[in-house]
């Protein structure tokens, strides 16, 4: 398979307060191929958005590169640029506060074609109905404002949006978890549909692991701001290697009671430190239950364990 | 087991600009004295104005209750003043809200949030009540609880504040814990961490809980009876092992099978529900799941299904189970 996207060593910090430094996204390298959905897992606050943003463009990286076919996204200019914005989309995290309440969903896509002069006169109206029934939308939609949507139509907009200037490649930013369980698998099935149909790449960044395995061909599991494991999506969840992704996986709730009165859950004691002042060792160290010595004073590397499963542990190897 | 709490035919309005809002139209269910039982159901079904309407906590106007009961211990909730509430909210029923920022006072130390309510519904005084403040932020696993005594909670991360606020809903050791989607925002693994908090609360001081939540796997591990609701409705309840694999409802069906498989079968298509729940202004006539259901018949657009008893615990609202519908018959053009 071909590179689509590569990550190398990409850094993102933010400012907080006086003197303060939050790594938010910390030396992070993976590579993305063409055509497949890499997942993006990791609890709250641990530098997802903010590395989907950076890959995409929207945040210029503290330190590292994105390259996309080979070339190096935050130094492109002229033509490379504006070709750059439409192969690389996002799908926002908060369907509610990434449209615009007071533009009609026909404005909303039409601006997106405006901007790349995509389609004009009765092509664009074309166009924005041809998106609009992709996504299971209909004529009438198009004149109403994004209030009058429930969530799942929301989300829907939003994703005919990042279509309507064909992408090749799209951040998909937890699409589902604010949406209730049957809407969540429309929203799922649908974009498994365009994926088949437009030969689309996804990064697909997701609270709910079940639903990241049903979706993704390798997924990452990142911790403050580090990925701590890669890995093709059954090998990770079938033979996890890292204690944090086995505590994850261990707590995934299965929708079966008789499933759930057999398991052990590893339980994890302790918080999350902050990424203002991460530990000097493994980040995970804190909560971790096979923690050592070395574990508090040196950063464990992420290195190939196995065929193509990546993780990053001084218990392993 | 002695009932804590009979909820009976509780029917709640909401006054708006489009109309009248039928937020809970007619729902009752049981919980005995150390119980846990789970609420599922749509988004804006009616979990939180249910939830809400136990601890008489219905902003009024625009909110009314329209009809029914809430026995608690025995006595009728719904007549009671807000005074009388105030000894009871808190102390006998305590409640874990979907959104931690909104209960907890963002200008007041998290240590004494807890202080002020020991003083209220307990007699502990001076020293005393500190020390069980202490105690409860120690018991919900805050690491250095007597430091975390002192802050404020935007000084909390998500997964502390929500374990401050459940400290705060246990410190009087209430007889009734209400847990609406407590774990929805945190990660699986803090997620773990509480629901086996709230397990030994439950097994160790007989505390009865409500969960609300939307993700089945919690329901399946967490709870031995099982709430469906749809539109306002109570349409199926029954134990956990009853509404996962002896359903009778069509949208409970279609509520389990939008999930994926687990284990293997994990890449197949999923299922969803199609269409949306119809809106509560104009609830339909007859059963509201009909515009979305593959098995109604013409009397389901006509005539709301009663509920129907099918064993101790399993109760279904479905025209499906009656012994004239035909076996799989779907009459819908
Ligand atoms: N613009 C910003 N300025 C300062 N700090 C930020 C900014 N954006 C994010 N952060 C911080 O960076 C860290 C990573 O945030 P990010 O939003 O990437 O997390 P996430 O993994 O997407 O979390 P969630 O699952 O809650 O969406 C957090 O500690 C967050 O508070
Ligand atoms: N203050 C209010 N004014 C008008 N309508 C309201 C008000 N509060 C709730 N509702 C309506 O009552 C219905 C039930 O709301 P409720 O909050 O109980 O839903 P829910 O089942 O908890 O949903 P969710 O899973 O999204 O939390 C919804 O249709 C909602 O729009
Ligand atoms: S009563 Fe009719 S419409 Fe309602 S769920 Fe049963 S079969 Fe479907
Ligand atoms: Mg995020
Ligand atoms: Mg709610």
């Amino acid at each position: 398979m071909k590179k689509l996207v590569e990550i190398v060593n990409l850094k993102k910090y933010f400012r907080v307060g006086k003197n303060q430094i939050l790594k938010a996204v910390n030396d992070v390298s993976i590579d993305i191929y063409r055509g497949e959905t890499l997942g993006v897992v990791g609890e709250s606050g641990c530098g997802k958005t903010t590395l989907g943003r950076t890959v995409v463009r929207l945040y210029r990286p503290t330190a590292g590169k994105v390259l996309y076919n080979g070339l190096d996204v935050h130094k492109a200019a002229g033509q490379e640029k504006k070709a750059l914005y439409r192969r690389m989309q996002m799908i926002f995290q908060d369907p509610y506060a990434s449209l615009n309440p007071r533009m009609t969903v026909n404005e909303i896509i039409g601006e997106a074609l405006d901007i790349h002069r995509i389609a004009g006169g009765s092509q664009r109206r074309e166009r924005i109905m041809e998106l609009l029934r992709l996504v299971g939308l209909n004529v009438d939609h198009a004149n109403r404002f994004p209030h009058e949507f429930s969530g799942g139509q929301r989300q829907r907009i939003g994703i005919a949006r990042a279509l309507a200037v064909d992408p090749e490649f799209i951040v998909c930013d937890e699409p589902i978890s604010a949406l209730d369980v049957s809407i969540q698998a429309q929203v799922v099935n649908l974009l498994e549909e365009l994926q088949e149909r437009l030969g689309l790449t996804y990064m697909f960044i997701a609270h709910d692991l079940s639903m990241v395995r049903h979706i993704s061909s390798r997924v990452a599991v990142m911790y403050l701001g580090k990925v701590v494991e890669l890995a093709g999506s059954d090998e990770l969840y079938e033979n996890p290697l890292h204690p944090y992704t086995r505590a994850l996986l261990s707590s995934i709730p299965v929708a079966d009671p008789d499933i759930e009165a057999e398991r052990r859950r590893i339980i994890l004691a302790g918080d999350v430190p902050s990424p203002v002042n991460p530990p000097p060792g493994c980040a995970f160290v804190s909560r971790c239950p096979q923690a050592m010595k070395e574990c508090n004073q040196e950063i464990p590397v992420f290195k190939e364990i196995g065929d193509h499963h990546f993780a990053a542990c001084h218990r392993l190897g | 087991m002695k009932k804590l709490l009979s909820v009976n035919n509780l029917q709640v309005h909401f006054t708006t600009f489009a109309g009248e809002v039928q937020a809970v139209r007619g729902v009752s269910f049981d919980l005995a004295a150390g119980e846990a039982i789970a609420v599922v159901g749509e988004s804006g079904c009616g979990k939180s104005v249910t939830a809400q309407s136990i601890m008489k906590l219905i902003p009024s106007p625009p909110g009314r209750y329209m009809a029914g009961e809430i026995f608690f211990n025995g006595e009728n909730l719904l007549p009671k003043t807000e005074k009388e509430m105030e000894t009871i909210r808190g102390k006998d029923i305590g409640m874990i809200f979907q959104d931690p920022m909104t209960s907890l006072n963002p200008t007041m130390k998290v240590g004494h949030q807890i202080v002020e309510m020991l003083k209220k519904h307990t007699n502990l005084t001076g020293e005393a009540v500190k020390r069980r403040a202490v105690e409860m932020l120690a018991l919900v696993g805050l690491p250095n609880p007597e430091k975390r005594y002192d802050q404020y909670p935007h000084q909390f991360s998500g997964g502390m504040r929500q374990r401050a606020m459940i400290a705060m809903a246990l410190a009087c050791n209430p007889r009734l814990l209400i847990a609406d989607e407590p774990t929805t925002a945190l990660d699986v693994t803090i997620q773990a961490q509480i629901l086996e908090l709230m397990q030994e609360l439950k097994d160790k001081l007989g505390t009865s809980i409500i969960l609300i939540t939307h993700d089945l796997g919690v329901v399946a591990g967490f709870a031995s009876r099982v709430i469906v609701m749809y539109a306002g409705k109570v349409v199926e309840s029954g134990t956990t092992g009853e509404i996962f694999y002896r359903h009778r409802h069509p949208y409970t069906r279609g509520l389990l099978a939008s999930v994926p498989r687990p284990g293997k079968e994990i890449r197949k298509k999923l299922n969803p529900i199609a269409g949306r729940p119809p809106g509560l202004i104009n609830p339909p006539r007859g059963c509201a799941f009909w515009p979305r259901c593959d098995r109604a018949m013409q009397v389901c657009r006509e005539v709301q299904p009663d509920m129907v008893q099918l064993s101790d615990t399993h109760w279904v609202s479905c025209w499906l189970t009656h012994e004239f519908a035909a076996k799989g018959a779907n009459v819908r053009s």
